[in-house]
Parts: structure tokens; C-alpha cells; sequence
């Protein structure tokens, strides 16, 4: 009798439905989209376009662009072509330059985009090397702890990438990680990360990219839509839209960095 | 300013006359509980025109030619009262209103100035909210909710499904200045909105402002919702209550002493989790609480007839927590106001009140953990106000009546503290220094019955808005760079706003039975709510205006037509405004609005528009009375960072609002509720496409709220069956239903992917929150 008795209320009270909404949506017509970077390293940048979908979405994947052009002009109208490969991501054999402001233009058919962006300062890595701290546990953890010169004039933002080398090469451990100098030890000239690493002694490489804010709001705005759903909730707490971009005519962003490496062996 | 005071005091000396004058003046109050009568009408039998009305503390003061009167007073609910006066000196008349029993078949006598008032006073745009009438109407789940009745007014929308947030004249939720015998209540719901802490079993009086916004209020752009709770019944003991499916309430009140001094107390806790826990055994259930409290108390003290105190207070708190064997989470947020009022009536025509206010919200989230680590966090939030206020009405004559005063407010604002035992760099960033205010204002102003026909309201306030120092403070640009960061101490202003709101309403009847009103208003705004959603989240943060904030304006002006229809029975009203806004708060996209240290480098500011035309048809008394409202309005923003730069629809513009409000008495011991409201649906944004960037689908927006959501509509109906009349006991027993005909109006919105039909296209989905919610409630009174 209990039992019954707490399903009745149960039931009474959750009294909540669900059907199908019915809404009306605009569809949007499809504009090509841009993903990718242009470094001051060739190798390093490259392109990846697609097109975008309307609200109803008959096939799978986003098949990649390869008839499109696309060239990045600089401050001095020196154009620089990108072509796509095999893979079908564009590709360039100039290297860019820091501090000079880039033009990106791509067409496809009678759609085009454009773009425009400022490479950042070069910030040299000077050194890197593996702290060691004891967890909870009694652990031995290693902290990736950079030596760069940080510009002090403002707030810089950073990604940096960490590869250990085994037999197949170098391979990146961890993902891209993303910070800012808040924390920069203006005595030691360094930085410390709190990401955890365990691979050992070996021959290491760390990336360090110097990034434009407008990148890594746009990069953190679409990490947030990504996560938030897309719906409409009187509990929602992110603001829903685009991300603020730099591309006109398209979606994505045209993204310069400027970058450098250094390969050393950790005991 | 210089003109102001140059055309007040032209006003003032022009009404100076040679033939002498006295003042009857005096307290009118409620016979049976002792009760101060607000809003009472006093005039002269054989003028009319001549009178006035008794202010929040039932004081009144007229100022006629020495000679011999009939006055009349007169208040809705009242039997009119007439005494006889000789006037050749100031002289002192206390007066007690006797009420006019609830049942039917005796005549409701209200004088006709009481009925006419609609016509007559220099208001529009304001709604006087008498309790008693909502006490049948059918509500959600039972509980009697001042702030879902006042949602069915003209102007005034709800924010969303059983929620207790409202906009008003396509303001923002956070536009409203609520005030609870004065005090600021900064967040006004229970159970994330579905409930308003409002007991209505201890409130007497309430009033909405929302054009004419006298001068003595500031602070907020689009209305001001003030509620009086009782003073406590100085006669004789008594008691209300009311049991419910989800909640009880309990109220009591009596004399400390007869005529002088009276308390009242009351609470209201919802007992779900208690339930649940008496029906079953789950631990789960057993380790859980989920519940809310509302405590209101009031004493007053009457030392002599010119010389009153009154101290009341309100806490409420809504309790969320979770217990096991070794840990132990909770999650509270609520309310504390306490005011301390002073009357004091220093002659004949001047009266003063002086209120010590003090007013906190604050939420608070804690985990421990109760094993070995011994490993706890806790984070919380809030607001606090200290405030000062001295207000004066002057009966300078019966053309004049001037008001002025000041008040001074502290503002203490917690954004957030983070407290753990362990360190954490990002979470240890969730700590911000508190925030400090001063709130200042002077006002000044004259309510000037020119003629029989024509009255001019007008007034003026200052204001000063002083943020203040108590750490590092950055200035961040319009992209959201650093321009600067600055140490302020802790009494150094970081940054000052200040200006003048002028106030003026001018009525003119054409006769008794129709007027055409106007009014213009201007209002200033220092604190800003940060939040997204249309529901009151316990974690939305106030933010004040500062170095990175500036201070919002609005300036309105409004216009209306009254027409009263069978001796004053009907009430039909149109009104038409139009507003703007000045500095709207609105966020970039993306931005995460909680917890996020940083949220001023994330805001946008832009301006805001609001008209529409409002029509109310209103039968006040008899059997069947109630009132039907009709809004057509719009309401629109413009951001540059927004939409392009154009105009785009705020989430509040809903351009159809439709309320029909009935009750019925059937018989004399069966009354009738009916409620339907129709709404036109909130402005929301949808994706119209999507893309893929890193392997990742994201969906692509092509405008801010360019979407609707599908109109809204509900009937609710109720029956209320009394016990038979005459005894001491009264009770009665509801039945009400919410959302009688089952309509599915959407709560949430989400999208997935068809599956039934093994497709990638995305289907819209909606959850409906209440369909077909029954609801018992008893109540009685002793």
C-alpha cells in the first residue's frame, strides 16, 4: 500500500511531457567554412574548408572543399596561394611573418570569404624541463615548466604542445593546451603548467604558439557552444550565438600564430 | 534643477490665500483588528472635490476655511463613515472603518469618490492589488501567489511557466524594485521561481508602479512593486492557515496590548521531502532534503497619538542537501529583510516616517567530506543593504500636498567566495572581492489640485551613486582588454554617477465618470543582475555600475484614457507608452554568465526600446467581478556587438498578452475562479544550421532571438466552498485546476536527432512542465 501510495504521488506530481515542438526554423543556405592556421612555419600551416548545412542534415560528415581558391595576401600585396593536397587540406610552402597583418580570401564559385589577421610577436622557448611533485598518494607526478620571454606589455595567450619520441617518432601526448601569462614568474622568466605527464626519460619536444585573444575567445566561445545544446530553457546559462569571428561572407576563422620549438632529452 | 524649484515654488506661493484655515487631521483605521488604512478617501460631503487621501500609515490631514463640515470617508470594502465638524482650530479626528461582512445579501455600500478614484487621482499606470480579491482564484498548486497575480495585469508578463519573475513594459526581470515594508527583496522566488516568498496570508497592501513612479522611488528602471504587511490585529487574537499538497502556512496576530502595541507571526514550509520520507524508505529519499521556509514577523508600538514603531521582519531560505555516509553536500539560498519604522507626526500637517532598513540574499553551496581527507569546499554569494530614509508629507493646503525626503544606502555586493581545503589555481579565481555602494537620493514633490477637473504631480529626485573602493579594480575595453588595473582603498570612490529623475503626471476630468491622464518619468539603475536565464537562478550575482558598468537610464512617457460605467461598477481604462532605455546590459555570445570572474569583459551595452497599448475592462464588485486585460506592445534592444547593430527583439517581446480574471459566488458559501491567459511566445534563438570545425558539430546562428516559441494559453479553474457564515471559525475548502484543458505548452525547448525515423535531421522537441495539476487546499481563519 505504501508503494502504490508513493507512485500515485510520484505520478501526481510529475506531471511533466514531452512531444514534438512545433517551430518555426530559418534555414540558412550553405557558406563555406574555414578551419586551420597560417604560421611562420610552412609546414605547420594549413586549411581545411567545408560548407556548411541548413537545418536539415540529409547525409553524413562534412565532405572537404578542394575546388575552392585561396591565397593569403600580406600587408605589401605579396600573395601567398594555398593548394589542397591529397588529403584535402590547403596547403602553403611560404612562411609567414610575425607581426605582419595577413588577407585571407577564399573563393568557391560565386561565394566568397575574407579575412583578416595580425600575426603575433615570436616568443623563443629558452628551455623547458619536468618538475617533480608528490601527490596525495605518495606519487611522483612531472610539471611541464616553460622558460620563455613573455611580452610584459599586456595579457599574452599561449598553446602549447608536448611530444615525447618513441620508436614511430614523435608523438604528441596530451591535447593542445591553451593558457595565458597570469601566472608568468617575471624573476625566473618561466611558467609552470598543471597538466601531468609520466611518459618517463626520453627526447622531448614542446611547441609553444603565441596566439591573438580574438582566437582564443573565438576557440573558448565554441567550447562552450559545443557543450550547451541548442535549445531554449529558462535555466540556460551561456549566452547562445556565434562565436565572434573575423571571417566575413563564411564561418570559422583565419588564425595566425606565430611559433617555436625546442627538441631536448629529459632524464 | 534651478527650474524646478523656481516653478514649485510659483505653484506653492500662488496658493497662499489671506482667509484662514485649519487642518482636521487624524489616523483612520480598521475597527475590527485596529489596522491603519491606507489610500482611505476623506472629503468634503457637499465638495467633493475638496479631500485627500490617507497615506501608508493611515494618517490624513485636510485643510479647509474655518466652518462647519460634513466629512465623508470612504474606502472599498468599508461602510462610508461621516462625521460633523466644527473648524476653527486644528483639530484631531481618529477614525474607524467598519468592514463590510463577506457575505452575500448585504449591500455593498462604498462611497462613490472610493469608485471614481480611478478618474480622479493624478495616477496611471499603477494597479492597487487588493488580497482579498485573489484569495479564490485558482493558482499553481494551491498556493495563494501575489507575484503570479499581479503577471495578470496589463503590462505585466510572466517570465516564464509558474514563474515568479515578471517583466514589466518590456523591462527586465531585474528592472522591478520589490520592496517588502520598504525593504529591498533581491530575490523574490522560491524553488528556482515556481513560488514567490510572499506569504499573502500576512500581507495587506499592494501596489504596482509602472508608469506614474512617484519620486520617492528610485532605483530601478521599469516598476516598483510594494507590499505592507500587516500590522498585527490590536483588538482581539487572530489566526489564518491554509494546508496545501506541497506546503502549510500559519499565521497568527494579536494586541500586546489593546489600542497600543500588536504582534503578528507567521510561516509557511513546504514538507515534500517529509513526505516522501514518511511513505517510504529508501535511503536515498531518507539522506535527501528539499524544502522551503518563509517566517514573517511584525510588532508595533503606539506610545502616544503622534508617535508609532514598528519593527518587522522576513526570512526565508529554500534548503537543498544531500547526506551519506561520508559526505555531505548542500546548496541554500535566501532572503532576510528587517525594517525598523519610526512615525512621528509633528503638527497637524506634517508627518514623518524614518525607517533603519536592512535587507540580505545570499546563496551558499558546501561539500565536506566526512572521510579521512577531511576535504571541503564551499562557494556562495549575496547582497547586503543598509539603509537610512526619511520621508515627509506636508498638508500645506487642500491644493498641496508636498512629500519630500532622503534616503542612503549602503550596498555590500559579494560576487563570490570560494573557500577549500585544498588549494585549486582555477577554482581559488572564483574568489572576488566584494563590492561597495552608496546609494543616495533626495526628493521633492507636490501633488497640486489646480482645479476641480485638472491635477499636476510632479517631483524630482536627485541621485548619487558612489562605488567604492576595497581592492584592485580593472578597466577593461570595449573588446574585453585590459586597459588598466588600480588599487582603490576601501572608502575611495572607484567611480560616481549621479542626476536628476524628474516625476510628472497631469490628470484632467472631464467629468466624474472619465479623465485622460499623462505621465513622463525618468529613472536611473546601479545594479544589475547578471543573468541569462528568465528564471530566478539562486547563483545570478548583482553587479554595480563602476569603471566597467555604467549606470542604465530609462525615460517613459505614457498616456490614458479612464472611463468608469455604472455608478463606478466598471472600470474600462486604455493606455499607451512608450519607453527607452539607456545602457541595456546584454552579453556577448558565449559568455558564461555564473561563476565567471571575469563576466565585465563579456558585456555588451546598448539601448532598449518599449510602446504598446494596454486595456483593461474591470468589474470590482457584485457576484461576478474580475477584469480582462488586453496588451499589444513590443520590445526591442540594439547592440552593436549584437545582430549587426540592428534591432532585434528582446526575449520579453511577446506582442499579444490576453488575461481574464473571474470570480464568481454562486451561492453564498460556493464561489467560482476562473483564470485564461494568452500569450504570444518569448523571442528565443534557434540555430538555422550547422558546421563542423576539428570534427565537431556546431550550430550556426543566424539571429539573436530571430525565433519564437509557440504561443502560450492556459485555463485554470477553481471552486472554493465555504463554511456556513456567522461562526468564529471560518474555513474553506479549494479545489482548483491547473491548466484545465491539458494544453502543452512548451517549458524547455531541445533538439535531437529524428531517430525514430533513422535520420540525422534534427527534430524540436519540447517539455511541457504542468498539464493537469490538481490542488486541495483548506483554509481557515479564527
Amino acid at each position: 500500500m505504501k508503494k502504490i501510495s508513493f507512485i500515485l504521488l510520484v505520478l501526481l506530481l510529475s506531471v511533466a511531457c514531452e512531444k514534438d515542438a512545433d517551430i518555426e526554423i530559418q534555414e540558412m543556405d550553405p557558406v563555406p567554412v574555414i578551419e586551420g592556421k597560417f604560421s611562420n612555419f610552412a609546414p605547420d600551416s594549413f586549411f581545411k574548408i567545408t560548407m556548411s548545412k541548413g537545418f536539415e542534415r540529409d547525409t553524413y560528415g562534412y565532405r572537404p572543399v578542394i575546388d575552392a581558391q585561396l591565397t593569403v595576401t600580406d600587408s605589401q600585396g605579396h600573395i601567398i596561394n594555398f593548394v589542397p593536397g591529397n588529403d584535402s587540406i590547403y596547403r602553403t610552402t611560404s612562411n609567414g611573418i610575425p607581426g605582419e597583418t595577413y588577407t585571407l580570401k577564399l573563393i568557391k564559385g560565386n561565394q566568397q570569404l575574407t579575412a583578416s589577421s595580425t600575426m603575433p610577436s615570436l616568443v623563443q622557448i629558452t628551455d623547458f624541463e619536468f618538475v617533480t611533485e608528490t601527490d596525495n598518494d605518495g606519487n611522483t607526478e612531472y610539471k611541464l615548466k616553460l622558460y620563455f620571454d613573455d611580452p610584459q606589455s599586456r595579457t599574452d595567450y599561449y598553446m602549447v604542445q608536448i611530444f615525447y619520441h618513441d620508436y614511430t617518432g614523435f608523438y604528441q601526448l596530451d591535447s593542445d593546451i591553451y593558457f595565458n601569462d597570469y601566472t608568468y614568474d617575471k624573476s625566473e622568466h618561466s611558467l609552470s603548467l598543471s597538466n601531468v605527464y609520466d611518459s618517463g626519460p626520453g627526447d622531448y619536444k614542446v611547441k609553444l604558439f603565441h596566439l591573438n585573444k580574438t582566437y582564443v575567445d573565438y576557440l573558448n566561445t565554441l567550447d562552450r557552444l559545443g557543450n550547451m545544446g541548442y535549445g531554449d530553457s529558462p535555466f540556460q546559462i551561456f549566452v547562445p550565438g556565434n562565436p565572434e569571428t573575423n571571417v566575413q561572407g563564411g564561418i570559422g576563422y583565419f588564425a595566425t600564430v606565430a611559433f617555436d620549438s625546442l627538441i631536448k632529452h629529459i632524464n | 534643477m534651478k527650474h524646478f524649484f523656481v516653478i514649485f515654488l510659483f505653484f506653492i506661493l500662488s496658493n497662499i490665500q489671506s482667509q484662514q484655515k485649519f487642518t482636521v487631521s487624524g489616523t483612520v483605521t480598521d475597527a475590527k483588528t485596529g489596522e491603519t488604512l491606507m489610500g482611505v478617501n476623506i472629503f468634503v460631503k457637499s465638495n467633493p472635490q475638496k479631500g485627500v487621501v490617507s497615506n501608508y500609515y493611515g494618517y490624513y490631514a485636510l485643510n479647509l476655511p474655518a466652518g462647519t463640515y460634513a466629512l465623508v470617508f470612504s474606502y472599498l470594502g468599508y461602510k462610508d463613515e461621516e462625521i460633523t465638524i466644527n473648524l476653527q482650530e486644528d483639530i484631531k479626528r481618529d477614525i474607524k472603518l467598519t468592514p463590510v461582512p463577506e457575505t452575500l445579501g448585504e449591500v455593498v455600500v462604498t462611497g462613490k469618490k472610493t469608485k471614481i478614484r480611478n478618474v480622479r487621482s493624478t495616477v496611471l499606470g499603477t494597479h492597487d492589488l487588493q488580497i482579498k480579491r485573489i484569495e479564490n482564484l485558482p493558482v499553481l498548486l494551491g498556493e495563494k501567489d501575489i507575484l503570479k497575480i499581479i503577471q495578470l495585469l496589463p503590462g505585466v508578463k510572466p517570465a516564464g511557466e509558474g514563474q515568479s519573475g515578471f517583466y514589466v513594459r518590456g523591462g527586465n526581470i531585474d528592472e522591478n524594485l520589490i520592496l517588502l515594508d520598504e525593504a529591498p527583496v533581491y530575490n523574490a522566488s522560491h524553488l528556482l521561481g515556481f513560488f514567490s516568498v510572499f506569504n499573502a496570508d500576512v500581507i495587506r497592501d499592494v501596489k504596482l508602479y509602472k508608469g506614474h513612479i512617484p519620486a520617492r522611488y528610485g532605483s530601478r528602471l521599469s516598476s516598483v512593486l510594494e507590499m505592507r504587511m500587516k500590522e498585527g490585529n490590536n483588538q482581539k487574537l487572530h489566526g489564518q492557515g491554509g494546508i496545501g499538497l506541497i506546503s502549510s502556512h500559519f499565521a497568527l496576530e494579536a494586541p500586546i496590548v489593546k489600542d497600543k502595541s500588536s504582534f503578528l507571526i507567521s510561516g509557511r514550509r513546504t514538507y515534500v521531502d517529509l513526505l516522501f520520507k514518511a511513505i517510504t524508505n529508501d535511503q536515498d529519499i531518507n539522506n535527501m532534503g528539499l524544502y522551503f521556509y518563509d517566517l514573517n514577523l511584525k510588532t508595533n508600538w503606539r506610545f502616544n497619538a503622534n508617535n508609532r514603531v514598528f519593527l518587522s521582519g522576513y526570512f526565508g531560505r529554500d534548503v537543498f542537501g544531500v547526506k551519506e555516509e561520508e559526505s555531505k553536500f548542500g546548496f541554500s539560498w535566501g532572503n532576510a529583510t528587517t525594517t525598523l519604522r519610526f512615525n512621528h507626526i509633528f503638527n497637524s500637517r506634517l508627518f514623518s516616517n524614518t525607517s533603519l532598513i536592512f535587507s540580505d540574499y545570499n546563496y551558499l553551496i558546501k561539500l565536506e567530506s566526512r572521510d579521512f581527507t577531511e576535504f571541503f569546499f564551499s562557494l556562495g554569494a549575496g547582497i547586503q543593504d543598509l539603509t537610512l530614509k526619511n520621508d515627509f508629507n506636508y498638508y500645506l493646503n487642500d491644493r498641496h500636498k508636498i512629500n519630500f525626503g532622503l534616503d542612503i544606502t549602503h550596498h555590500t555586493l559579494r560576487p563570490s567566495t570560494f573557500r577549500s581545503s585544498e588549494f585549486n589555481e582555477v577554482l581559488d579565481r572564483l574568489n572576488l572581492i566584494n563590492r561597495y555602494a552608496f546609494e543616495n537620493a533626495l526628493y521633492l514633490s507636490d501633488e497640486y489640485s489646480i482645479s476641480n477637473k485638472l491635477k499636476v504631480y510632479y517631483g524630482l529626485r536627485y541621485t548619487n551613486f558612489i562605488h567604492l573602493g576595497g581592492g584592485n579594480f580593472t578597466k577593461y575595453d570595449a573588446q574585453g582588454n585590459e586597459e588598466f588595473t588600480k588599487h582603490y582603498d576601501r572608502w575611495k570612490a572607484v567611480k560616481t554617477f549621479h542626476g536628476l529623475a524628474p516625476r510628472i503626471s497631469i490628470s484632467y476630468a472631464f467629468d466624474e465618470e472619465q479623465s485622460v491622464k499623462t505621465a513622463f518619468a525618468k529613472t536611473y539603475q546601479f545594479l544589475h543582475l547578471m543573468s541569462n536565464s528568465s528564471s530566478a537562478n539562486p547563483t545570478d550575482v548583482w553587479m554595480p555600475s563602476g569603471l566597467n558598468i555604467p549606470a542604465q537610464t530609462s525615460y517613459q512617457a505614457s498616456a490614458g484614457y479612464f472611463r468608469n460605467l455604472k455608478d463606478g461598477k466598471l472600470e474600462f481604462s486604455a493606455e499607451i507608452y512608450y519607453k527607452t532605455m539607456h545602457n541595456v546590459v546584454d552579453y556577448k555570445t558565449g559568455t558564461q554568465i555564473t561563476l565567471n570572474p571575469e563576466v565585465e569583459k563579456d558585456l555588451l551595452y546598448g539601448q532598449g526600446k518599449a510602446y504598446g497599448l494596454e486595456l483593461l475592462f474591470r468589474k470590482k464588485q457584485g457576484r461576478l467581478n474580475g477584469w480582462l486585460s488586453y496588451t499589444l506592445s513590443r520590445s526591442l534592444k540594439q547592440f552593436d556587438g549584437i545582430n549587426n547593430g540592428k534591432w532585434f527583439s528582446a526575449r520579453q517581446d511577446r506582442i499579444h498578452d490576453i488575461s481574464l480574471v473571474m470570480n464568481y459566488r454562486l451561492f453564498p458559501q460556493v464561489d467560482l475562479g476562473l483564470v485564461w491567459v494568452y500569450y504570444t511566445g518569448n523571442a528565443v534563438t534557434f540555430p538555422a544550421g550547422f558546421y563542423q570545425i576539428n570534427g565537431h558539430e556546431y550550430p550556426y546562428f543566424t539571429e539573436r532571438n530571430g525565433g519564437r516559441m509557440p504561443d502560450y494559453h492556459r485555463l485554470d479553474l477553481s471552486v472554493t466552498l465555504h463554511n456556513k457564515p456567522g461562526k468564529k471559525f471560518r474555513s474553506s475548502w479549494n479545489f482548483a485546476l491547473y491548466n484545465a484543458y491539458g494544453r502543452l505548452n512548451p517549458y524547455i525547448i531541445y533538439f535531437r536527432e529524428d531517430w525514430e525515423h533513422q535520420s540525422r535531421n534534427l527534430k524540436a522537441r519540447q517539455i511541457t512542465l504542468f498539464r493537469w495539476v490538481p490542488s486541495i487546499t483548506y483554509n481557515f481563519k479564527f
